[in-house]
């Protein structure tokens, strides 16, 4: 009996002392701070999905060993969508609906993204991307937040390098009509900034995401001769694509952007993918202590794979939050949870200067990312960072 | 350009024809449809894969494998979708078979993950230039497999004992059975067959589009039913002209129409072939009741 007091006292003491450590206000309330995640763990997307699911486990693991949020335990509940819009959209609602998450970790494809924005404003709960990186689309709601660079922002820094590197004068665009961030790469974005930057596009070729065969595509490429070769695609298709282009003998650079910016394409490109260069918002190699650390406890879990940008970003995000719902007055009492669902999105309406691993994020008047694009070149089947 | 892209096609629709070539044989011998044929090409990728990157980096003995693996899994599939349902409804086997082909895309996915893969880059590429064509020897060698098989298949029905069984069986199983046709054993061997064709075509695909994923199947699958359907139902030679129809009018779509639309181009130009000749470019002009 006397040895279960002494149990609850020393318990009491260890709670008392976590909450003490590093929380600024009082702890909160509740068993557990709610969050759900919507990703793309199978289908198109299965790669960016595994990869933020990953990183969103590490970095959970790590903050509820240090004492969780407000001294409460972080819990995400992690959902796939198959990469489709429908399911991106109704776990969303259950999350929001049943589940009664604080915020929306998620989704990364701007197809989805772009689909369940403007649903917020009636299901008032904030979500916030990981990847997603078509231009203009986190407009569509104060309540869709995006922890990453649009690829106009991606692209701008990666045409300029690609140009003065290889000497590009003229360019043909190969863009995924089917896939809304590679289809506003290639119909907007690359020719806007192609233009810019005095590069002339010579022909604008589509494909269609399930397409295997891109031999139709190069050919015509190949007529008309150009000085390199601009993707609107995800890294999947563009790998084909570079190395159907080697086998019909085009040795022109490949220019890439958000959804190319994968390890994976280095690996499956190799030798023939070879000086491609990607427009990216993370760099998984980045010498940085913290992203070391964080790279080797991702390898131990991928099987050896290091993480795309959006897995980095999904690492950033949940630390993100755990720093917006102790600073912005969140109390984590079921009653307070339409209040705190609106604190959360005004404290991240204000997150400035964010130091995290894939660097110091800011969010602007839109609720997107901004900062330095990372740009990535292939080298020896690695993503390696090109300085500018 | 054009030549090249004519290249580009008949590649493509080597390809088709194989996985057609499968389709047409069980249709020919069954009466019915295999849904889960655009599965059993994709098990054949993996195996391929498989074989090539962790045992030997020989593609001989890849396609091998693949071939023997998916031929097992044909008569397995048999086994499971098929013979429980003879003599039921006709259009039983569709169910069983679409589950089939969600077992199989689930176990790939979960045993090989759900990202895409290719084959290893050790597999040496030459090119060769012929005038402005440019021709890989990956692709002379699917051209050259595909070609060698569906002369296989055409001489193994044409010329020996067991072909002409399954041409007597897909006229008539009953009557053939009556004339001591083992017909259990001709639909048996019809599946190994069909099965080995659509395991080749895995890694024939594989080789030349390093695209080697759990969903693969069907896509393929898709195309197959149309190129058999185009060819004329049950007729060999048929599918092997569908595919190459198919293949070089993906391409044709791409080349000089919107790259978008060239499955939309594609199915309507077959649409178009099918209102002119509908029992498909060398079916019979026969109309059968049973």
């Amino acid at each position: 009996m006397r040895y279960r007091w002494l149990c609850v006292v020393v318990m009491a003491i260890a709670v008392v002392g976590l909450l003490a450590r590093g929380v600024p206000a009082a702890g909160l309330g509740g068993k557990a701070v709610k969050l759900g995640a919507i990703y793309s763990i199978t289908g198109k997307g299965a790669e960016w999905g595994e990869h933020s699911k990953i990183a969103t486990e590490i970095a959970v693991e790590e903050i509820n060993r240090a004492g969780g949020i407000g001294g409460v335990p972080v819990e995400v509940s992690i959902q796939d969508t198959g990469t489709e819009v429908g399911p991106a959209i109704s776990l969303a609602r259950k999350l929001i609906l049943e589940d009664k998450v604080l915020a929306i970790l998620g989704p990364c494809f701007s197809s989805e993204f772009e689909a369940l924005a403007p649903l917020l404003d009636r299901l008032k709960t904030m979500i916030v991307s990981q990847c997603s990186a078509k231009p203009g689309i986190s407009a569509l709601s104060t309540w869709a937040f995006r922890n990453t660079l649009t690829s106009d922002k991606q692209l701008d820094p990666a045409i300029k390098i690609w140009k003065d590197r290889y000497g590009v004068k003229s360019a043909v665009i190969i863009y995924d009509s089917a896939d809304a961030v590679s289809a506003a790469e290639g119909s907007k974005v690359l020719p806007a900034l192609l233009k810019k930057y005095g590069v002339e596009v010579k022909e604008v070729l589509t494909y269609q995401t399930k397409d295997i065969d891109f031999s139709a595509q190069i050919t015509k490429a190949k007529s008309v001769n150009p000085d390199g070769i601009a993707l609107g695609a995800c890294y999947q298709q563009a790998a084909n694509i570079v190395r159907e282009a080697r086998k019909q003998g085009m040795k022109q650079p490949f220019l890439g952007s958000a959804c190319v910016g994968s390890p994976e394409f280095a690996k499956l490109t190799g030798q023939e993918g070879e000086g491609t260069i990607i427009g990216s918002a993370g760099w998984p190699d980045d010498p940085k202590p913290k992203t070391a650390a964080f790279l080797k406890k991702f390898m131990e879990r991928s099987g050896g794979k290091k993480p795309n940008y959006g897995g980095m970003r999904s690492y950033d995000n949940v630390y993100i939050m755990k720093h917006v719902i102790e600073t912005s007055g969140v109390t984590n009492k079921p009653g307070d949870l339409e209040a705190d669902r609106a604190r959360i999105r005004e404290g991240w309406s204000k997150v400035k200067d964010f130091d995290g691993i894939t660097g110091l994020t800011t969010i602007d008047a839109n609720g997107d990312g901004t900062g330095k694009a990372t740009v990535l070149t292939v080298k020896d089947s690695q993503l390696v960072k090109v300085e500018y | 350009m054009l030549a090249q892209q004519l290249v580009n096609g008949v590649m493509l629709g080597a390809v088709y024809a194989l996985i057609a070539i499968g389709y047409t044989l069980i249709f020919g011998v069954l009466g019915m449809l295999h849904l889960a044929h655009g599965e059993v090409f994709m098990i054949g990728a993996f195996v391929g894969l498989v074989v090539a990157t962790h045992l030997s980096g020989n593609v001989m003995l890849a396609l091998a494998a693949a071939m023997l693996a998916t031929g097992l899994l044909g008569l397995l599939i048999e086994r499971v979708a098929f013979r429980p349902l003879r003599g039921a409804h006709h259009l039983a086997p569709l169910a069983t078979t679409i589950g089939a082909g969600i077992a199989l895309q689930e176990t790939a996915r979960w045993y090989f993950g759900p990202e895409q893969q290719g084959f290893p880059a050790t597999i040496t590429l030459t090119l060769w230039e012929v005038g402005p064509l440019r021709v890989s020897s990956v692709q002379v060698f699917i051209l050259a497999a595909a070609l060698a098989l569906m002369a296989a298949v055409h001489l193994f029905l044409a010329r020996t004992r067991a072909g002409r069984a399954v041409r007597a069986t897909a006229e008539d199983p009953a009557v053939a059975g009556l004339l001591g046709v083992n017909v259990e054993a001709v639909i048996l061997i019809t599946f190994f067959v069909a099965s080995t064709l659509a395991g080749a075509a895995g890694v024939l695909v594989g080789l030349a589009y390093n695209s080697v994923h759990p969903f693969i199947g069907v896509q393929m699958g898709i195309k197959g039913l149309v190129v058999m359907l185009l060819g004329g139902l049950g007729n060999v030679p048929g599918a092997m002209l569908g595919g190459v129809v198919l293949g070089v009018l993906e391409v044709l779509g791409v080349a000089y129409l919107a790259s978008s639309y060239r499955d939309a181009f594609a199915f309507g130009a077959v649409m178009v072939i099918l209102l002119w000749r509908p029992e498909g470019l060398l079916g019979l002009r026969v109309q059968r009741r049973d």
